[in-house]
């Protein structure tokens, strides 16, 4: 077996390339800018989605038990939902808006899994203190029914978001569009 | 004179045995590195490997099948109409196979199962099965295409296409 002879120019090759590998871990997991608290956030909205009951056999009119959405929605969110699934725009009271907001997020009512992955996210501040924001991003939902039929849906997000006197950053709307739509 | 005969080479009668090269396994992960590398650069920017499911392209592309999505396309040519595009739906691991109907400025109607650009008749021979779509007049606006698929067979509305963002086309299929 060879051994390999570090000289000093290895060494500083080698030590590059560390740093290099640790610099970029930084920027892509620790790093806590704005604009990625405000990324997180999303991720924790979906996430949060993701984990609710599945098969609880809701739908927008449901009259099910109203579902938490947790401190990701407030009150005042407003939310735009088209698309082919729900065909329709609707205005949401107090209410409804659980349901609503977890319909979305289940696509279609009696799931049995869902999955949802975002990507190409946006984040442009609307000010210099960073404190509103404008997401945008694709969202890829895939899941089973309990037909056991397999789906896949893709919506275009839009959200505003403010951040809070807590620091927290909140949606003040969401907006979710097909990807490709006859309108 | 005596002609000299030139004998047959004579068999040797010992055989020589090269001794075994030795592997070296840096040059192997090398060579294996650099081909692995080329090989994913290659399928995420220039020939992107695609497993079709679904039918809304049918008969064109039957329900499964395999293809190549050939990005830098449209970066050196422009879409045309009738044109089968691939394009990006939501993330990087799903596309759509289209057929472009209409780009931005046209008009687009369906009556009787019969799309009009501008109020003309497509011709689409690639249109097998009959359909009774109907949609009023629209026009694509800055920025979208109108797509279609080949496959008309169901309602429109369970049909997904309609104006997709331009920027949303990724390349096309090459066969």
């Amino acid at each position: 077996m060879s051994a390999i002879h570090f000289n000093r120019t290895k060494w500083i090759a080698l030590a590059a390339l560390i740093l290099v590998t640790v610099a970029a871990v930084w920027f892509f997991y620790f790093r806590k800018d704005d604009a990625t608290a405000v990324r997180a956030r999303l991720r924790e909205a979906v996430a949060f989605a993701e984990k609710q009951p599945k098969g609880s056999g809701f739908n927008l009119q449901g009259a099910g038990a109203a579902h938490s959405v947790g401190d990701f929605f407030t009150m005042e969110t407003d939310i735009e939902i088209s698309g082919r699934s729900q065909g329709q725009t609707y205005t949401m009271s107090a209410e409804t808006r659980a349901q609503v907001i977890s319909s979305y997020f289940m696509m279609r009512p009696l799931l049995t899994s869902l999955s949802v992955s975002l990507a190409e996210i946006d984040v442009s501040f609307h000010d210099a203190d960073h404190n509103a924001a404008t997401v945008t991003c694709s969202a890829m939902a895939t899941g089973t029914t309990q037909n056991a039929d397999f789906f896949r849906e893709g919506r275009i997000i839009t959200a505003e978001m403010v951040r809070e006197n807590d620091g927290e950053w909140r949606f003040k709307s969401l907006r979710a569009d097909p990807v490709i739509s006859f309108d | 004179m005596t002609m000299k005969t030139e004998e047959p080479p004579q068999e040797e009668s010992s055989t020589f045995v090269r001794p075994k090269k030795k592997t070296d396994w840096r040059v192997v992960a090398i060579r294996g590195g650099i081909i692995a590398a080329v090989t994913v650069l290659v399928c995420l920017f220039i020939l992107r490997p695609m497993v079709i499911s679904g039918k809304s392209m049918a008969p064109t592309y039957s329900g499964h099948g395999f293809t190549f999505a050939f990005l830098p396309y449209f970066k050196m040519y422009d879409p045309q109409r009738k044109q089968i595009v691939v394009l990006k739906h939501a993330g990087f691991n799903t596309f759509l196979l289209k057929r472009i109907i209409a780009f931005p400025g046209e008009t687009v109607e369906f009556r009787n199962g019969v799309v009009y650009v501008n109020g003309r008749e497509l011709d689409e021979p690639y249109v097998e099965y009959p359909c009774d779509w109907n949609l009023a007049l629209c026009e694509v606006p800055h920025g979208k295409i109108f797509v279609l698929g080949d496959n008309r067979s169901m309602p429109i509305r369970n049909h997904m296409g309609g104006m997709i963002d331009q920027s949303r086309l990724a390349g096309v299929p090459i066969w």
